[in-house]
């Protein structure tokens, strides 16, 4: 049997495996962000939309372009993508990574995933300008963490809910602590905690957003 | 084991994790030891009488003898070993799924920052990253195991 130490090593040797994409603190953040963007798009065509990826250009895109850092929506940086949500006889919608949002305050915060308003979305890319907080339909602030989450999530979601419409605000994680969960509820706020793939916490934020879309589509 | 072949485990397992450019999972375990594994609830009694130093004219009247506190309860070494051998589990477990589920939806998925620079690179997610993330979680977890048995024969 082999000694701790030559576990271990044997560890090390794993870590520095080739292709596996990486796995830094923030690649594992913005993976997840990913898929919570994915659980969105989902959610859409569950609740019978026709969803499509586009570039900023406005083009169709066949392999997605993501963030790995917050940005403005009209960034020409990177071909980045965005999907197009379209509900038959409603307005239509766009899915985003890490945008930035105009918030109540007039200062503007990142949102880990958005979906926002397509006119409005349009409109802040020919102008060069930030989506403002109630052309939100979603606002996800995603936490990918190897622990029990920090306590100060909590306060900082709070306040991104403050600066946004609560009811559009869903604070999603990976893990789950009992004093974030019990400021949470205490604060009534969305959220939902060890949601990861094919878990019963991710369907039941899909339906979260279903619900989310369903209100929307009853409004148009 | 004895505890201080554990916290010996646990060093040498987050150096090497540090040396393999982990150390920000090894940080993350840290925070969470230091902010204490749950609060618990306590009934904390009030001594009997008048506190010391106070008169009968300003004494405000008790309605219950007892309240609620709370008190965080620290992480034994044991806990922190599992902790730290969980974030490594949980980091492979989770990135294969994440790119598996993400890859089957979209194929190839290029993550790239604003402006390329030597602390934000960008990374691409495709089916040859799948497999190969998949059969390293399996060696992994073979590992770890094998390290948290002999830690706890």
């Amino acid at each position: 049997m082999p000694t701790d130490q030559a576990l271990i090593d044997l560890l090390i040797s794993e870590f520095q495996t080739q292709n596996l994409g990486s796995m830094t603190s923030a690649a594992m953040n913005d993976r997840y962000e990913a898929f919570i963007w994915l659980l969105a798009i989902r959610a859409a065509r569950q609740e019978g939309a026709t969803v499509s990826l586009q570039n900023v250009g406005g083009l169709p895109a066949t392999s997605p372009v993501l963030r790995t850092s917050p940005g403005v929506i009209y960034s020409l940086n990177q071909n980045y993508t965005h999907a197009v949500i379209a509900f038959p006889g409603k307005p239509e919608l766009e899915a985003h990574l890490g945008v930035q949002i105009d918030a109540k305050s007039g200062v503007a915060h990142e949102a880990d995933v958005a979906v926002l308003d397509r006119a409005e979305a349009i409109l802040c890319r020919e102008n060069s300008v930030n989506p403002r907080y109630f052309s939100a339909l979603i606002i996800a602030e995603c936490k990918y963490y190897s622990t029990p989450l920090p306590l100060g999530l909590s306060r900082n979601f709070i306040g991104l809910s403050r600066e946004m419409r609560a009811l559009d605000c869903f604070f999603v994680a990976n893990q789950d602590s009992t004093n974030v969960s019990k400021v949470l509820a205490y604060d009534r706020s969305h959220f939902r905690t060890l949601v990861l793939p094919s878990t019963s916490p991710a369907e039941n934020l899909l339906h979260q957003f279903r619900a989310k879309y369903n209100h929307f589509k009853a409004l148009y | 084991m004895a505890q201080i072949d554990v916290e010996d485990v646990i060093r040498r397992l987050s150096d090497a994790l540090t040396a393999s450019g982990f150390g920000w999972l090894v940080q993350e375990v840290s925070s969470a030891v230091q902010e204490g594994r749950r609060q618990e609830k306590i009934k904390v009694k009030r001594p009997r009488g008048r506190p010391a130093g106070s008169s009968t004219a300003d004494e405000v009247p008790i309605s219950r003898q007892s309240a609620e506190y709370t008190r965080t309860i620290p992480y034994s070494p044991s806990e922190q070993l599992v902790l730290l051998t969980n974030a490594v589990l949980g980091l492979f477990d989770d990135s294969a799924s994440m790119n598996a589920i993400l890859v089957g939806e979209f194929g190839t998925i290029a993550f790239q920052p604003e402006r390329n620079t030597p602390e934000g690179e960008g990374f691409v997610l495709d089916k040859s990253s799948v497999d190969v993330h998949l059969q390293a979680k399996e060696r992994v977890d073979g590992l770890i195991k094998k390290l948290c048995e002999e830690a706890h024969p």
